[in-house]
């Protein structure tokens, strides 16, 4: 019974007299869970993966079926084995093996030519991808980036897919992780909502705690549009029309205000609304604006026992004697103004139960239920889904969710919150071994215009590092005729060969989490992921390769520190609190970290993280695009869009268990899906003559995509979707990352106008945080608001 | 007989599924796939969903749906079809009550009968090989005193496993907390995988 699809030298029932253990930090595989792992060698070969027991979390040891699975990561049968060139034309499959010498020797003469001729910024670094550990290892994007740094490369920075729910975070919170709590916590929620999030399937680890609180009694509300492992889990459903969650949300609002169902003094404290807005321009009225002996800082409220305006600094919960007025207009030193509070009421008032009912396609007493269940039964949790970063008006809706929650005065309560992330707290890392070399910085762009920057000659190379752009970036097509062509290298490293590789000039294998020692936190842990087995074949790790190419590019004297070195310096935080190399070799890889008081509860305190140190729903930086609150817009593509009457489907993917991101090479999952199959309503398919199993191409004016078709009623009809993760080579022809809306436009830019502006914000933000690594998230380049027609391939 | 085998006529394994939280994730299939090698294309441990026509389809029209997992493996029947039909003795059952398939001792592809035997349909026929082959809960663990790979991989508190004729066992206790039920009992084979609600 030898299984043919790995190496026969595993022997998978081998006993355990041989065995050795490592902790190794699952990659994640897209799902940012990042359990740590358990591997168990035998004579060099990874025999089995379990969950590496957690201290202090005993109930977080965890690994789900991809973790279990990866054992087979360093002998899958696409596993890059050498360094190779291209030869024939880019794309034409035509390779030359050549050493690494070689390899390297070319890399950096051709880096070293370009930057003579163009500057350092025309070589793009790009990486940190889906075989690494999370960001803050030195693989995992921090040898890349001390070498960018060095050298002065172009760095992308955000993320390709992940949007609304932490620009709203930002926006609201001043801070795109937080607002939720510990997922530990979630049993003191009364209910929880998932909002437009396959938690079942795409967070195994988080959605435990969602059970358990089940179990004790909390009330489990799924709102999507598709029914999913996680919404049959629920205790109630709520099939929202795709992208309208933002009106959901406001015609909530509507109603809690209405009820009286909100925190009072809560909002006063915490919220902005109390805060007066000038009806002239949209900004907060300041005390200079009424006072020129006043401050520019200072907000101004309205107090109604004095019936006077007063000056309320930031960062102050309350005044001593003054109780803020949250509703009414007033009129101040010939302003006229609302409270922010007012304009959040009015705007919701908009979305009466009626309207709301109209545009997210539900029955009116869904509403009306949604508001006595999520309004009374608190404290109330919300985790908004990733799902709802895939769309146009991502912030927008998931800004709308967060205004709502705020006003019930959950956000940092046990039991509460309302974040699109939801950890546990996570020692820090020193960050300059791997990041700030020198005072030298790289040049940034932010992802979305990574294709323009290439068109226009800005860009001439790239290095990608354990990243798959073409699988993960929109309109795929563009890139191959429009702008890979334009590059005068393209240098992919990657431990299987992926769609970006086969038009890479020189591809190089990289090793996998079993075969180099990492660092990275989680689970109020840090956990030293270490090497299991040599490295298989030629493959090198990324601290490696970088070593080796500064060694050509005169940078050497930067990276001579050893792996153990660096990871030392690492340790070397005061959150660390003692925490060295040999203790946790010494712990089997890993160790609870002394996590702060009240670690379980984001902004327990209440400070948050924005100018005003209170719950910003009203953002004035957005009144000029009339975005400063929440509403609800319809995506430039969509069913309601004029383009739906030329293409009538709405098409998007979603993960699923099997394929998290583009990790079908892993056979064991492989064969419990063994290909990609699109999802469509049997009505949808009637309607078009079409059979269960028939070939069909999808298309629309940016691609198509052939592929066979499943019938599903979990399926909204008018929509149809297929699993994120399958390669070109999956499909009979095309690819669904050519179907996908792009953010940004090569000739308009960043196509959604506040995403221009949050980005010109939070460069500065970037600037000022303490690692790079904590760029401008939230901007995403890749929308799934797509249309398309299908027909039958005769 | 020495005194652990009299300690193993004590033993009856069996497994007790939470079907509540199961969220058919298949870590299950995949730690089985894995612990015992399985030729590709044979699963011995299945996650069935009970729902539309495929995997992980509700049934019922939108928006009223449904869809709920049902972890399959060998019953390990106390009356065990398979075992009566089997004409070289191939398949046994253990002291412990686990039913085992030896496929050194089956005939091959000629015969079958097992797999017509089996009403749970979980008997699974190995061209390669020309074997019949099952789960056969992975005894070589449960020796060594561990869990099966399936039980060990669920980290959801949806499958329990243990002796019956121990009352503190992890599965007993959850058949006196839950009520559960085998599949087909009417076949009168007497399972030992028992389901909560099924």
């Amino acid at each position: 019974m030898n299984n043919p699809k790995v190496d026969p030298d595993l022997n998978t029932n081998a006993g355990t007299q041989n065995s050795e253990f490592f902790t190794v930090g699952c990659p994640g595989m897209g799902c940012h869970q990042n359990c740590p792992l358990q591997a168990e060698v035998v004579d060099g070969a990874i025999v089995k993966v379990r969950p590496q027991p957690i201290p202090g979390a005993p109930e977080e040891t965890h690994a789900c079926l991809r973790g279990i699975a990866s054992y087979e990561l360093p002998n899958v049968k696409t596993r890059l084995q050498y360094p190779k060139k291209r030869v024939g034309e880019r794309g034409s499959g035509e390779w030359q093996r050549i050493s690494w010498e070689e390899a390297l020797d070319t890399i950096a003469g051709q880096m070293i030519s370009i930057r003579d001729e163009h500057g350092p910024q025309a070589i793009e670094m790009a990486g940190s991808g889906s075989s690494s550990v999370p960001l803050g290892g030195l693989n995992a994007g921090g040898a890349t980036q001390r070498l960018a740094n060095l050298f002065g490369c172009t760095e992308v920075i955000g993320w390709p897919v992940d949007g609304g729910p932490f620009v709203a975070g930002m926006v609201n919170y001043g801070f795109f992780f937080g607002g939720a709590n510990d997922p530990r916590d979630w049993v003191n929620a009364k209910t929880i909502i998932i909002w437009g999030e396959n938690m079942a399937e795409s967070a195994m680890r988080d959605f435990n705690h969602v059970m358990q609180a089940q179990t004790q009694g909390t009330q489990l509300i799924v709102i999507s549009p598709t029914f999913d492992a996680t919404a049959a889990k629920a205790d109630w459903w709520v099939p929202i029309h795709p992208a309208t969650d933002g009106a959901l949300a406001l015609g909530m609002l509507n109603l809690m205000i209405e009820q009286g169902l909100y925190d009072v003094g809560y909002t006063r404290r915490h919220t902005v609304g109390p805060f007066l807005v000038r009806d002239d321009n949209g900004e907060f009225l300041r005390e200079s604006d009424i006072d020129s002996q006043g401050s520019a800082e200072n907000y101004v409220i309205w107090d109604e026992l004095t019936q006077k305006p007063a000056a309320m600094p930031a960062h102050v919960e309350s005044l001593a004697d003054a109780e803020p007025a949250l509703h009414g207009q007033h009129e101040i030193a010939g302003i006229s103004c609302h409270t922010a509070f007012q304009l959040l009421a009015d705007r919701a008032a908009e979305y009466s139960p009626e309207k709301t009912a109209e545009i997210c396609e539900l029955p009116v007493e869904t509403i009306h239920k949604l508001v006595t269940t999520y309004g009374s039964n608190r404290p109330s949790t919300i985790k908004v889904g990733i799902g709802l970063s895939r769309t146009f008006y991502g912030d927008l809706n998931s800004r709308a969710i967060l205004a709502m929650a705020a006003i019930t005065g959950d956000i940092g309560m046990p039991g509460g919150g309302a974040s699109g992330w939801a950890r546990h707290y996570a020692p820090m890392l020193n960050g300059d071994p791997v990041y700030a070399a020198d005072e030298r910085r790289s040049n940034r762009l932010h992802i979305s215009t990574g294709h323009n920057a290439v068109v226009n000659g800005d860009i001439r190379a790239m290095l990608v590092f354990a990243s798959n752009p073409l699988n993960s970036k929109p309109n795929a097509n563009a890139w191959i005729h429009e702008v890979i062509p334009k590059l005068d290298m393209l240098v992919v490293v990657d431990i299987v060969d992926t769609w970006t590789s086969q038009y890479a000039d020189i591809v190089l294998p990289g090793t996998t989490i079993y075969e180099r020692t990492d660092l990275y936190s989680v689970l109020g842990c840090t956990v030293l992921s270490q090497q299991a087995i040599e490295p298989k074949y030629e493959a090198k790790s990324d601290h490696e390769i970088c070593t080796l190419l500064a060694q050509r590019l005169d940078l050497g004297e930067y990276f001579t520190e050893s792996t153990d070195e660096l990871l030392e310096t690492m340790l070397d935080h005061p959150s660390q609190a003692g925490i060295t190399l040999d203790k946790l070799r010494q712990n089997n890889g890993i160790m609870q970290a002394q996590a702060p008081e009240n670690a379980m509860i984001s902004f327990a305190d209440k400070r948050f993280f924005t100018p005003s140190g209170r719950i910003e729903f009203y953002a004035p930086y957005l009144s000029a695009i009339g975005e400063a609150l929440p509403c609800h817009k319809e995506p430039p593509e969509g069913r309601r869009s004029p383009l739906a009457q030329k293409f009538p489907l709405q098409f998007y993917t979603g993960r699923r268990k099997f394929t998290n991101q583009s990790q079908s090479h892993l056979s064991t999952t492989k064969e419990l899906c063994p290909e990609p199959l699109l999802r469509m309503s049997p009505g949808d398919a009637a309607a078009r003559g079409l059979n269960e199993g028939d070939l069909v191409k999808v298309f629309n004016d940016r691609g198509l995509l052939k592929v066979k078709i499943e019938f599903s009623n979990a399926l909204r009809p008018g929509s149809v979707w297929i699993e994120h993760g399958w390669k070109p080579e999956d499909f009979v022809e095309g690819h669904y990352q050519n179907l996908l809306l792009p953010s940004n436009l090569p000739d308009q830019g960043m196509i959604n106008p506040a995403f221009q502006i949050y980005w010109g914000m939070w460069q500065e933000y970037a600037e000022q945080a303490a690692s790079p690594g904590l760029a401008p998230y939230g901007l995403a380049d890749q929308l799934f608001d797509c249309q398309v027609e299908i027909e039958k391939v005769q | 007989m020495n005194a652990s085998e009299e300690d193993k006529l004590k033993k009856q394994y069996g497994i007790v599924y939470d079907l509540e939280r199961c969220i058919g994730c298949q870590a299950c299939s995949v730690a089985c796939k894995i612990e015992n090698n399985v030729t590709e294309g044979i699963a011995w441990h299945e996650v069935k969903t009970v729902g539309g026509a495929h995997v992980d389809t509700p049934a019922g029209v939108y928006p009223n749906l449904s869809m709920h997992w049902v972890p399959t493996l060998c019953m390990h029947c106390k009356d065990a079809p398979c075992m009566d039909v089997c004409p070289s003795n191939a398949i046994t059952r253990r002291a412990d009550g686990i039913v085992v398939l030896e496929p050194d001792d089956c005939i091959g592809l000629g015969c079958k009968k097992c797999t017509w035997a089996c009403p749970y349909g979980v008997i699974e026929v190995n061209e390669q090989e020309g074997v019949m082959e099952k789960c056969n809960l992975c005894n070589h663990l449960v020796d060594e005193g561990k869990q099966p790979a399936c039980v060990d991989a669920c980290v959801y508190e949806a499958t329990f496993f243990g002796d019956l004729n121990d009352p503190q066992s992890e599965a007993s206790q959850k058949l006196k907390e839950k009520k559960a039920e085998v599949q087909l009992p009417e076949r009168g084979t007497d399972p030992v995988v028992f389901y909560s609600p099924k």
